[in-house]
């Protein structure tokens, strides 16, 4: 059965991908509800525009664990990279929300598939990051684009912070930040509800 | 006059002799000419007019997507193979470049016309190219603008024996500040938007920014172009406004870019009697590496490529079989924050990886790709771009990437990164053959894929090209293609002069039709 997807920005799973992500999600709907009640314990005060407060609550915990910890890194609640990845699938729309949805569902239920009983939002830290690691390394094309299309917004959005720049050696730019409507910088994102 | 979208209110409408969709290199270029011949020109660009003197080039990276990218940056094949790098402001792709310059090579000049292209001879390119190069200010850069990682790869190439030559750079009064991706805060750098574009208005032309073309208008007898129609976009959101705008016009000249203008062909509904309209898109996909260096690199500052390669140009083969070649090899520059996206791993490690970035460099090429995509519209009547690396240009492009170890090794790195999702490392010259292994397709890698072209080729048999020779189109006369998406094959080089010289053929030709 071909499932080839690859890593991309915009709409990461290949035509058809989405759609194999959601069958596979669907297959475990009956398994995995009910037991969200604590989507809303993970996404605090933040209010998501386009992903549900499930998926917000996968990305909150996927992007934590993609990001790492460094001494002098802000964390990524404090950079609200969550929710400027929502905001800019907001922007974008299209394939890139079908994917990035598909994918955190996808992402939430994947321990089921492995003959668990818990969901990527229930795992401990560390067991989050050996599931990562499996999608990164997975034989399953699926698996990988999933893991490189979030992985790749969450660090793209990540760095763009200026307090992640010192940790990079970076000095930032030479000339005065405009305030731009259109941009995602956290300047961008409404207060927290 | 420039006219944006927010300035738009209600139905305009103008009659004149020549409409332009695209302000890039190809649209700019055509505009200048026609406008300065005394023909009436209106510009029409889909995306926004930024500029330096207003500060909206600001040189961070997130904005800047925004700004001045196509697909604010993110677009991808369907496959996810590559990223689709496209301009989409006033002034379009030029304006994210590095201001490399380089006139078609002859050998591939020769192969253009091997493919049917006429009157676009070395001969008659050259006073193109002369007036082209004294308007942008192209030279080589002096010492001093070469970054570290531009040092590096004089050393390491010159221990492999390699000729290196300084890349022709379109700047004046560069103050080195390394944000050239994300348009130059200084106009400096000479792309179309501090270029041509000035040049036309000045001329007399009129430009509409923020402007989406929906439909190209035809004579429902002749079937000749007669105009455009386009609705006015927010520039922020992208989203239509209530404002519209009908151009009339004599002629009606696409140059929307190499993914843009077939895009626009196949929305817009124009014949595709050959069957070549969208296909044949040619992406010049780049590899890369980065190494890791026991000294500050700051791979962000300065000019990207002062220096570099044409060893590799040409492909080389025996019996037939591709044995090397066939791509440019150059310093690679990229921002903290890309460089931050396309490193590997994720995590603590990444983390760590991070905080050695000053000492991380790189290198990169450009592979004259063979094997063409194609542009396609999906159910919803947006563009596809389907593109899958196949044939030798997967040769091509590990013999690349080999290429960039051996230098980056040669000049004192002491690890290669491969940008792979497996996060492939490299620790000595021992280990490059690994680059023939690992896996480089779906999207394994992510390549970007700067220098679109070829969706709408150019030929003088109506039955395999959708233009001829004249720029015009074989089945809608009047209606001319003036940009990348006529050449047959890529250029071999960066493409911004090839497409400037095309257009002025292509404006003189417009000329001789209308007056």
């Amino acid at each position: 059965m071909q499932r080839h997807t690859g890593l991309s920005r915009r709409g990461f799973l290949k035509a058809g991908g989405a759609t194999a992500a959601g069958v596979a999600v669907l297959g475990l709907a009956g398994v995995a509800v009910p037991g969200g009640e604590h989507y809303g314990e993970i996404v605090g005060d933040e209010r998501p525009g386009v992903l549900t407060e499930k998926e917000f609550a996968v990305l909150i915990l996927a992007v934590d664990g993609l990001i790492g910890q460094a001494g002098d890194l802000p964390s990524t609640r404090e950079t609200r990279t969550a929710a400027r990845i929502d905001r800019e699938l907001s922007l974008v729309g299209g394939q890139l929300l079908e994917d990035m949805k598909a994918s955190l569902l996808y992402l939430e239920y994947r321990p089921l598939l492995g003959g668990g009983l818990t969901r990527f939002t229930k795992m401990a830290p560390g067991e989050r990051l050996g599931l990562l690691t499996e999608l990164q390394h997975s034989g399953d094309v699926l698996e990988r684009s999933i893991y490189a299309g979030i992985r790749f917004m969450a660090v793209f959005f990540f760095y763009t912070d200026p307090r992640a720049w010192a940790h990079m050696g970076y000095g930032g730019p030479l000339v005065s930040p405009k305030f731009f409507p259109g941009g995602n910088r956290i300047e961008n994102l409404g207060a927290p509800a | 006059m420039i006219v944006e979208g927010r300035d738009a209110k209600g139905a305009l409408r103008e009659t004149v002799d020549v409409v332009i969709i695209g302000s890039g290199c190809g649209g700019a270029t055509a505009a200048k000419h026609l406008a300065e011949a005394g023909l009436s020109v209106v510009i029409l660009e889909q995306g926004g007019y930024f500029t330096a003197g207003r500060g909206d080039l600001d040189q961070l990276s997130d904005n800047m997507l925004a700004r001045i990218d196509g697909g604010r940056g993110l677009g991808t094949s369907v496959n996810g193979e590559i990223a689709l790098m496209y301009g989409n402001c006033v002034g379009g792709a030029s304006v994210h470049y590095w201001a490399d310059s380089w006139r078609l090579p002859e050998d591939r000049n020769a192969l253009y016309q091997s493919r049917g292209v006429s009157g676009h001879e070395v001969e008659v390119l050259a006073p193109i190219f002369e007036e082209i190069e004294r308007d942008h200010n192209v030279h080589n850069a002096a010492p001093h603008y070469r970054n570290r990682m531009n040092e590096f790869f004089i050393e390491g190439a010159t221990k492999l024996g390699w000729h290196v030559e300084d890349v022709p750079q379109a700047r004046r009064g560069c103050v080195a500040s390394g944000h050239c991706y994300q348009g130059c805060s200084y106009d400096a750098k000479q792309s179309q938007l501090v270029t041509y574009v000035p040049a036309a208005l000045k001329a007399g032309a009129r430009l509409y920014a923020d402007c989406r073309v929906i439909a190209i208008e035809r004579d429902m007898k002749t079937g000749r172009a007669s105009g455009v129609r386009a609705v006015f976009v927010d520039s922020a959101s992208g989203q239509p406004t209530d404002a519209t705008l009908e151009v009339k016009a004599r002629a009606v000249v696409l140059a929307a870019g190499g993914y843009g203008s077939p895009a626009v062909w196949l929305q817009t509904g124009l014949p595709n009697g050959s069957g070549q309209a969208g296909k044949n898109l040619f992406t010049n996909p780049n590899p890369y590496l980065y190494a890791l260096y026991d000294e500050p690199v700051y791979m962000w500052q300065n000019i990207p490529a002062a220096v570099g390669t044409s060893d590799f140009r040409l492909a080389r083969y025996e019996d037939g079989v591709y044995r090397e070649g066939g791509y440019l090899l150059h310093p690679n520059q990229l921002q903290p924050e890309f460089l931050a996206a396309t490193l590997p791993g994720f995590g603590n490690s990444h983390a760590s990886l991070m905080a050695e970035l000053p000492q991380i460099g790189g290198a990169v090429s450009w592979i004259d790709d063979e094997h063409g995509g194609e542009v396609r519209l999906n159910a919803d009547g947006l563009p596809e771009y389907h593109y899958k690396l196949r044939g030798d240009d997967i040769l091509k492009l590990r013999d690349a990437m080999k290429k960039q170890a051996m230098l980056l090794f040669a000049s004192g790195a002491r690890e290669v990164l491969v940008p792979d999702i497996r996060g492939t490392r490299l620790r000595g010259t021992d280990e490059i053959g690994l680059l023939d292994e690992i896996d480089v397709e779906n999207g394994a890698i992510l390549f970007g894929a700067p220098h679109p072209a070829g969706a709408l080729r150019m030929g003088d048999d109506p039955a395999t090209s959708v233009v001829a020779s004249t720029h015009e189109a074989h089945e809608v006369p009047g209606l001319y293609v003036a940009d990348p998406s006529v050449f047959p094959l890529p250029p071999s080089v960066d493409p911004s002069l090839t497409i400037m010289a095309f257009s002025v053929v292509a404006a003189r030709h417009i000329q001789n039709a209308l007056l």
